[in-house]
């Protein structure tokens, strides 16, 4: 069946934009309302953790530091300007607090003498599960190690891609580095996890 | 054709889809042929499928809500404490400010309406000087050349004494004299 001009752009109409819908809710939020800032951070909170956890690479910390993220967007809305858009800015201040973070607590770790093993033995035991679950758990271990390997700065980059799905500019943005430095950092992560790697990759 | 060095820089940015079109063209055309490269790209993908598989993003039960409550112990912003001050202020004064407001332009206007001045304006600042001239004319033989303005003055005045349908009246801002006479 065919649609009629008036009645396919009525239904156009009716499609909610995001962006004017965003616009909306940022305006009323600057003004006090926080139902509408509950709105915006339902809509960016998975990927505000996200951005932590790439950046941090820790889940309890990513949790607070995404936390501590929405505090700060809504305590400095005023002065969000429309030159990025409003979810490169949450990251780009959920990167910054977690760089900050890590600076500070590269001391600690060496002190506590923490390694990737304190996280990963938070994953459940194997016991019961099937021999596929459990070579997948192990998988997954080995590249978790892998990208505790990385340098923080090539760790943050490639999961930032692969994992967030960010562009290259936006990574750009967020971590406040060049395109072309994304670029490079990206190449060198994917070429130190494939050598990590290479015996999945020819198992 | 690109070399393997220098496609192999451009393999994680074409499968990104980050490239320009003629460098996307140029590895297109590189990995049909090039069995390393290919295998490198294909790597490439596998590491980017694995790590989507094994970093887990947390569950975020509780999440909004503990940032809400931390919210609730923040002062709200600036502009949303002022606007929450003048809302009982509106409330309250709204509908009698604004009935305020519309009798003060009514009465202006009635004022301005009906002030002789702002008729003098809307008729034309020249015809008033020009009816004085003609009706003195015909009350007083015209002045000297040489007479002064208060000469003028005081024979009007003696006029509007002789005469008590005469009136005059005086504006020094416009230096206009106007006369009302009887026909």
């Amino acid at each position: 069946m065919n649609l009629s001009d008036a009645a396919a752009s009525n239904l156009l109409s009716k499609v909610p934009r995001p962006e004017a819908d965003e616009t909306e809710l940022i305006k009323r939020a600057r003004s006090g309302d926080r139902g509408a800032f509950g709105m915006l951070l339902e809509r960016y909170q998975r990927r505000v953790v996200g951005v932590a956890m790439a950046v941090a690479h820790n889940q309890d910390d990513a949790i607070e530091l995404a936390q501590e993220t929405f505090i700060r967007a809504y305590e400095n809305l005023a002065k969000f300007e429309s030159r990025s858009s409003f979810s490169t800015w949450l990251y780009r201040i959920a990167a910054n607090l977690a760089i900050d973070f890590r600076r500070r607590e590269s001391r600690h770790v060496l002190l506590r003498g923490e390694d990737a093993e304190s996280e990963l033995s938070r994953l459940p035991s194997d016991r019961g599960d099937s021999f596929h679950e459990t070579s997948r758990r192990e998988l997954n271990r080995r590249i978790n190690r892998a990208v505790k390997e990385l340098t923080p700065e090539h760790r943050a980059v490639i999961l930032l891609r692969e994992v967030e799905g960010l562009s290259y500019d936006e990574i750009s943005e967020v971590l406040q580095c060049p395109r072309g430095t994304v670029m490079s950092r990206l190449h060198y992560a994917r070429d130190r996890l494939r050598e990590l790697l290479k015996d999945l990759d020819e198992g | 054709m690109a070399t393997c060095r220098q496609t192999k820089l451009l393999l994680g940015p074409f499968d990104d889809g980050e490239l320009e079109p003629h460098e996307m063209e140029d590895v297109a055309f590189h990995i049909v042929d090039c069995t390393d490269c290919k295998a490198a790209l294909d790597s490439y993908r596998q590491i980017g499928v694995a790590l989507r598989d094994a970093i887990v993003v947390p569950a975020l039960d509780g999440f909004a809500q503990a940032v809400q409550m931390r919210l609730e112990s923040l002062r709200e912003p600036l502009p949303g404490r002022i606007a929450r001050w003048l809302e009982p202020l509106v409330e309250r004064f709204g509908a009698a400010a604004a009935l305020g407001a519309t009798a003060a332009a009514a009465a202006v206007i009635t004022a301005a309406l009906i002030t002789p001045y702002a008729r003098t304006l809307a008729n034309g600042k020249e015809k008033p000087s020009k009816v004085v001239s003609e009706n003195l004319a015909a009350v007083t033989p015209p002045p000297a050349p040489q007479a002064s303005a208060s000469t003028v003055i005081n024979d009007l005045s003696k006029v509007e004494a002789q005469r008590p349908s005469v009136a005059l009246w005086n504006e020094p801002r416009t230096d206009t004299t106007v006369i009302w006479v009887p026909n």
